[in-house]
């Protein structure tokens, strides 16, 4: 602006010299010259420039007036300028303190290039022109650190911005990002991470979300689950879940338990991409421990260890006098699932997992099916033919809360009976001396009900990651997706701006139409003439 | 006005724009008066044309660039580089029965999505909203994408006007979720999910996958809609798992409200009318099934909400239906427990279609109506074929009645080609091995006489054939291994023979006891050497030429190998004519007299120790398997069975002897063991299968309830009749004891006939499958008495992925801050007019001499 300024300045001052020149003389040819001595060369050039009524006055003043408005134009559009900008800044850097930061990806960690763009948001800040600045900084890991002051100028606190074993999440980050201010009246939030950008309104502070790193590729471990063994028809199991980012899962991993050292193989899981998963033996309870093969982009998310209780065979508390505990169940207790009889209920039973069996083929029952609701457990082996054949008596009392008939006889006695949460079933008791196909029907019925009961789907397991120091890294799956593709860097010029700040009209466009107006009127008023003043 | 026109044009990576002024009318008006003004003044001045010219372009141009000034003009950011990455909305919705069951419920929540999405997309400035993208999945039995990505415009259109059309029975929300997170997880920019359901799923929702879409920072909104009430109509229903040929089959059914129930078995149909009623009333219709395998009826049901169906399956288990023409007295002994047998006129067939097996004992074409044959092929799919040749038909010298039966329709299924013509003028792909003694005593010229012998043999061979050569001394040495016989592989397998050498003692049992494995229907073995050894104990498995390199003959039986040819030491095996490579046209086309057939197959049990009267002489084709075989060189089919390779439904077998009653006596375990073959379903009890209608897919169980007599994984395909095949996938369901997959049916108007095969190791099982022509949308399932909205599950998601409840609420836009980028042109152009306008006042100094 001021470059502008110096320009209108400096054009003036040429246009007013031009009409401080003294008149050009005219050309004269004299042919007696050689009798009177030779005239006093033409002035011409500077030499004609003098401190002079100006050649034509109203001109002159009519071009100095325009010139006139259009400093006052550029004044104008100045002050407008200065006006939009705040009279204080004031931002938060949220910094990402995960593990991932310590990723590296192009040379450079992470957290090395966090701390160039905080260097760099520093930079902008301190050339804004405001005169009140100021900067703190929360660290975010597992959890959100205090908010520290951070000065203007000088080496940034490395300690406190180094990446930590841990695990954070976008949530958390908007989170710190909304935490009251630690003495510094805040206008920006800036969060320095490698997470993805999320939508936000802080409610007074603008946000600005600084993706940071390149993908690189990594495969970490997500998940263990136990399945238990059917009633010893099956191995239980062990399930490992993985991720992989940006690159393919390894072959195997290697699993370590108290029976010793396994590989399992890692299959792409066909229901979701970029997951994977591993089956291997479990040998009974105790401490396991599965490990990826290293050299990936995280390493936190590598190494897993479980402590797992479940005993190989499925634990019951069984208290049914018609029929033994099957070999294959375990001898469980208050906090297994209870298998008993109508008449030993207890009211605090109801609020276990519940087999409750009661004296359905004690007595004769009705002819046929009635309304039945369909079960995949119940319908994969029960031949509703047989029941026919063989019905038993419905369920002598009023259902217990939560439950719902699945099946009733045609006189509207409910037979079975189901419950979803906790898991409940209702069933005629089996029993081992009745004739066929009662007998049957029965152990079908009841051991079709059991297995629904029982053999749960496979349950995930609390698991801890373990870093290459043997310390644990909590939550490090959230660290695992570093082959995440990359955002777009943040506008760091948003800091200086005063784009928020409503605009005032601006009244230069007036000055410049009025120094286009004083140029009309130099040229009219050398038209009014009937010659130029100056030739 | 002036500034407008060049509006948007780029310059270094940005572009022009005019913030515009009231004062910018004005200021053209001026311009113009300054122009014309200018340029009077100069035709008035009295100095040299360009001169005046100059001077007023200079002031005009002072006086234009003012005039843009006050327009404003400014360089902006450009918009197709700005640093906005957009973002994608994945609307992720419920095709469930339960989310459609009131229908305008459910698109009213759809319009709302897509208003959403709308009033998402106006909050975007116009230059970023190209940026943003939108998808549309389903989840209902699975997950699938509609359509790909699209512009949110289009996504709000499309989610106004979009409709399930067939509501599917359960709802997998998690894994719609899933395959939405990995679609979302290789995406830049903002990522959202919009959930239109009713929140009723068929599988739970685990945690550690909302914490994924947490960690993810995406957020899950909702649209939630339900159904007033539960499902009307067909709630349940149920057949018997298992029943027997003829047995009454009984439906069960549960159903909610009036309507007419149809059982449908495509040539009959049951109807009943079902009474109205607020409560669940139970149903009951029953029938017959005539057809063994897994058999499929439809149940419908009509009501005034529409139409529903269903099919059910049950597996029908039975003697085999046996339909036999001719004598074939041994049928009568088959026990009825598993054969269930019905003799047949030939002048007036039943549709063999109807039978499991059909037995064409020494019958020729002509005995049967005209277009039989082609009958015959159709129901070959599913009914396999047995032809038994009996015993001489006139001379040996005229064709058999198989011969017969190739000249038919049925010629390319059947397992033998009885037309020496076309066996001599294109024989079919020879297996050969070269068995080449290398001991001491062939050393000089005896081994130079063999090497020229496999030379003349090599020679022989066709691309398509293969080659094998085995030397042997004290035992058996490196071997050229059997390859493809490629003018690569000969000569490859001549410079093998060159290399041979003589040494060490003769020991060919191992060598012969190898060639075993190079037994094929079209096996050709040659045996070289001295004859100087012991006899081996055994025969080599084929056809077999023995050449002789010195002038003693073999010690062993030769009748039992093949042919013996004397070629002599230092002998030109090149001028021997091996009888292999040049068969006689065949005169005859029988063979007498009885035999002992020997037993060359893989089968067991195929042996009945007894004689046949004589065979017709046949070659078997490449693909078929010869179970029995004359006991004298050349080594004829007696029994050959094969599976067609692209029609694996088709199996057909055929004896070319003469089967007496004795095959019902002594020998009816091996007529049993060569029917159950061709059968295809010989174990029923092998395995319990069930077959169910889940909506839109079947799903096939499978358990084994007998020991697999050969090791192997259980492995399902379902085979269709123009031959194609369906792979199913088989994964162990421990709840249910069984081996589960889903089968995938296109739909159909009329009942389709299928075989499933189940193959375990070597034993293989083809059940027929009969699915009823397709109805309206199955309808059944865990969801049918759910209705309203899961708030429970809605506020779980919501709350865990940080997401919005879209009734309530709209989805506001972030806009990433971009600090202002405009460069403002004004500054720049006043200093270029007022350098102008003193430019042009000094030009008035400027002369021109």
């Amino acid at each position: 602006m001021i470059w502008a300024a110096a320009v209108l300045a400096i054009s003036a001052l040429a246009m007013l010299l031009w009409h401080m020149q003294k008149p050009r003389p005219r050309r004269i040819a004299i042919s007696f010259a050689r009798f009177v001595p030779p005239l006093p060369p033409a002035p011409a050039g500077w030499s004609r420039i003098t401190l002079t009524r100006p050649r034509d006055l109203p001109a002159l003043l009519c071009l100095l007036a325009a010139v006139g408005f259009g400093l006052w134009a550029l004044l104008d559009a100045g002050r407008n300028h200065r006006a939009a900008l705040p009279d204080h800044l004031g931002l938060r850097v949220v910094f990402d303190r995960s593990g991932s930061m310590a990723v590296a990806d192009g040379g450079e960690s992470r957290q090395t290039r966090a701390l160039k763009q905080v260097e760099a948001a520093r930079l902008v800040l301190a050339n804004a022109g405001v005169g009140s600045l100021c900067i703190e900084m929360l660290g975010v890991g597992a959890a959100i650190g205090p908010a520290l002051p951070l000065a203007m100028a000088g080496p940034l606190p490395a300690d406190d911005m180094a990446p930590l074993s841990e695990g954070a999440e976008p949530a958390r980050l908007l989170e710190a990002a909304r935490r009251p201010a630690n003495g510094c009246a805040l206008t920006h939030v800036l969060v320095v991470t490698d997470l993805p950008p999320q939508p936000a309104d802080l409610g007074g502070p603008l946000l600005l979300w600084d993706q940071i790193g390149a993908a690189v590729g990594n495969s970490g471990l997500r998940a263990l689950t136990l399945r238990p063994s059917a009633f010893g028809q099956t191995t239980p199991e062990i399930r490992l879940e993985g991720v992989n980012s940006g690159r393919d899962a390894p072959p195997v991993l290697v699993l370590t338990g108290p029976a010793g050292q396994q590989n399992a193989v890692i299959y792409p899981d066909p229901e979701a991409e970029g997951r994977w998963y591993a089956i291997a033996v479990y040998n009974g309870a105790g401490e396991y421990t599965a490990r990826l093969p290293a050299s990936d982009g995280y390493p936190g998310d590598d190494r897993i260890s479980a402590r797992l209780d479940m005993p190989l065979a499925l634990a019951v508390d069984w208290q049914l006098g018609t029929l033994p505990r099957p070999a294959s169940l375990a001898a469980g207790g208050a906090a297994d699932p209870l298998v008993t009889e109508l008449a030993q209920l207890t009211p605090q039973d109801l609020a276990r997992p519940l087999m409750l069996t009661y004296p359905g083929f004690d007595s004769k029952g009705a002819t046929q099916i009635g309304p039945f609701r369909e079960s995949l457990a119940l319908h994969s082996a029960l031949n509703f033919d047989a029941m026919e054949a063989a019905m038993p008596a419905p369920y002598p009392a009023i259902l217990p809360p939560g439950f719902v008939p699945m099946m009733t006889d045609d006189q509207g006695g409910v037979l079975i009976a189901q419950r979803a949460d906790p898991p409940g079933l209702i069933l005629p008791a089996p029993r081992l001396d009745l004739p066929e196909p009662q007998r049957s029907l029965s152990l079908t019925l009841f051991f079709s009900g059991l297995a629904d009961l029982i053999v749960t789907p496979p349950r995930a397991q609390p698991i801890r990651w373990i870093g290459q120091d043997g310390a644990p890294i909590p939550d490090a799956w959230r660290e695992s997706l570093t082959g995440r593709p990359a955002g777009a860097p943040a506008d760091l010029a948003v800091l200086a701006g005063g784009s928020a700040a409503p605009q005032q009209l601006p009244l230069w466009p007036w000055a410049v139409l009025a120094a286009l107006a004083a140029l009309l009127a130099e040229k009219l008023l050398r038209l009014s003439r009937n010659r130029e003043a100056v030739q | 006005m002036i500034c407008a026109r060049f509006q948007g044009i780029s310059f270094a990576g940005r572009q022009l724009d005019c913030l515009g002024s009231a004062a910018e009318v004005w200021a053209w008006g001026l311009v113009a008066l300054i122009i014309a003004a200018s340029f009077v003044l100069g035709w008035r001045a009295r100095r040299k044309p360009a001169l005046r010219l100059l001077t007023a372009a200079l002031f005009s141009l002072a006086a234009v660039a003012l005039a843009l000034a006050i327009e404003q003009p400014v360089l902006r950011q450009s918009a197709a580089e700005g640093d906005g990455e957009g973002g994608t909305i994945v609307v992720l919705l419920d095709a469930s029965e339960s989310f459609w069951r009131d229908g305008d419920a459910a698109s009213a929540a759809l319009s709302r999505g897509g208003q959403r999405v709308a009033q998402f997309l106006a909050q975007i400035p116009a230059q970023d909203a190209a940026q943003w993208h939108g998808a549309l999945r389903l989840f209902g039995q699975n997950s699938r994408a509609i359509g790909g990505e699209t512009s949110l415009a289009n996504l709000s259109a499309t989610l106004r006007n979009y409709r399930v059309a067939a509501p599917e029975p359960a709802s997998d929300l998690r894994a719609g979720l899933m395959a939405t997170l990995a679609t979302l997880r290789s995406k830049t920019g903002q990522r959202m999910v919009m959930l239109v359901s009713d929140g009723w799923g068929s599988a739970a929702l685990d945690d550690a996958l909302l914490d994924d879409f947490r960690a993810e920072g995406i957020p899950i909104h909702i649209v939630t809609a339900g159904a007033a009430a539960p499902a009307a109509g067909l709630i349940a229903a149920d057949i018997g798992p298992e029943h027997r040929l003829g047995e009454e089959v009984i439906l069960r059914g549960t159903v909610l409200g009036a309507g007419e129930a149809v059982l449908d078995q495509g040539e009959s149909q049951v109807v009943t009318q079902i009474a109205d009623s607020r409560h669940l009333r139970a149903m009951r219709l029953s029938t017959q099934l005539s057809n063994r395998g897994l058999q499929g009826v439809r149940l419908g049901f009509t009501s005034d909400l529409g139409q529903q169906s269903k099919s059910l399956f049950t597996l029908v288990r039975g003697p085999a239906r046996l339909l036999v023409f001719g004598a074939a007295p041994w049928a009568d002994a088959l026990p009825a427990v598993r054969w269930q047998l019905e003799r047949g006129d030939p002048a007036a067939p039943p549709d063999p279609a109807a039978y499991d097996l059909v037995v064409i004992d020494a019958l020729a074409p002509s005995a049967f109506p005209a277009d039989y044959t082609k009958i015959l092929l159709a129901a070959a799919d599913g009914t396999g074929l047995f032809w038994i040749n009996g015993g001489l038909r006139g001379a040996v010298d005229q064709p058999q009645v198989i011969s017969d039966w190739n000249e038919t329709v049925l010629n390319p299924i059947l397992p033998v080609d009885s037309d020496p013509r076309i066996f001599v003028q294109e024989p079919p792909p020879r297996d050969i091995v070269i068995m080449v003694d290398v001991s001491g005593s062939m050393g000089g010229t005896r081994l130079g006489s063999a090497q020229s012998a496999i030379n003349a043999i090599l020679s022989q061979l066709r691309p398509r054939d293969t080659v094998a050569i085995l030397p042997f001394a004290d035992g058996a040495l490196r071997p050229f291994a059997q390859t493809s016989a490629s003018p690569a592989t000969l000569d490859a397998a001549r410079r093998y023979t060159a290399g041979l050498s003589a040494g060490g003692g003769t020991a060919p049992a191992d060598t012969i006891r190898d060639s075993a494995k190079f037994v094929s229907n079209y096996c050709a073995f040659f045996f070289i050497s001295d004859a100087d050894f012991e006899p081996p104990q055994a025969a080599p498995q084929c056809f077999t030429t023995a050449i002789s390199v010195s002038d003693s003959h073999f010690t062993m039986d030769i009748s039992k190998w093949g042919e013996e040819i004397l070629v002599g030491e230092g002998g030109n095996a090149g001028a021997i004519s091996m009888r292999y490579f040049k068969p006689d046209e065949r005169t005859e086309f029988f063979r007498q007299p009885r035999f002992r057939p020997v037993m060359t197959g893989a089968e067991s049990g195929l042996d009945g120790a007894i004689d046949v009267d004589g065979i017709a002489i046949t070659y078997p084709r490449a693909d078929a398997k010869v179970e029995s075989v004359h006991a004298d060189p050349p080594p004829d089919p007696v029994f050959v069975w094969r599976r067609d390779a692209s029609r694996s439904g088709v199996v057909t077998g055929v004896f070319l002897g003469p089967m007496g009653a004795e095959w019902g006596g002594q020998a009816l375990d091996a007529t049993e063991a060569m029917l159950n073959l061709l059968l295809g379903w010989p174990d029923q009890d092998k395995y319990l299968i069930r077959l169910s209608d889940i909506g839109g897919s079947y799903r096939l169980a499978v358990t084994e309830i007998k020991q697999a007599t050969t090791p192997g994984t259980l492995s399902a395909s379902m085979r269709w009749p123009d031959g194609s095949a369906t792979g199913i996938s088989l994964n162990f369901d421990p709840r249910l004891g069984a081996n589960v997959g889903d089968v995938v049916l296109t739909k159909t108007e009329t009942a389709q006939r299928a075989m499933l095969v189940l193959q375990q190791g070597a034993d293989i099982q083809r059940i027929p499958v009969t699915f009823p022509r397709s109805g309206p949308d199955s309808i059944s399932g865990a969801e049918q008495l759910d209705y309203g909205v899961n708030l429970q599950l809605i506020s779980q998601i919501v709350e865990a992925s940080n997401g919005l409840a879209l009734d309530q609420q709209e989805i506001r836009f972030y806009d990433p801050l971009k600090a202002a980028q405009n460069r403002p042109l004004y500054p720049f152009l006043l200093a270029f007019a007022f350098a102008m306008l003193a430019l042009s006042v000094w030009s008035r100094e400027f002369k021109i001499q």
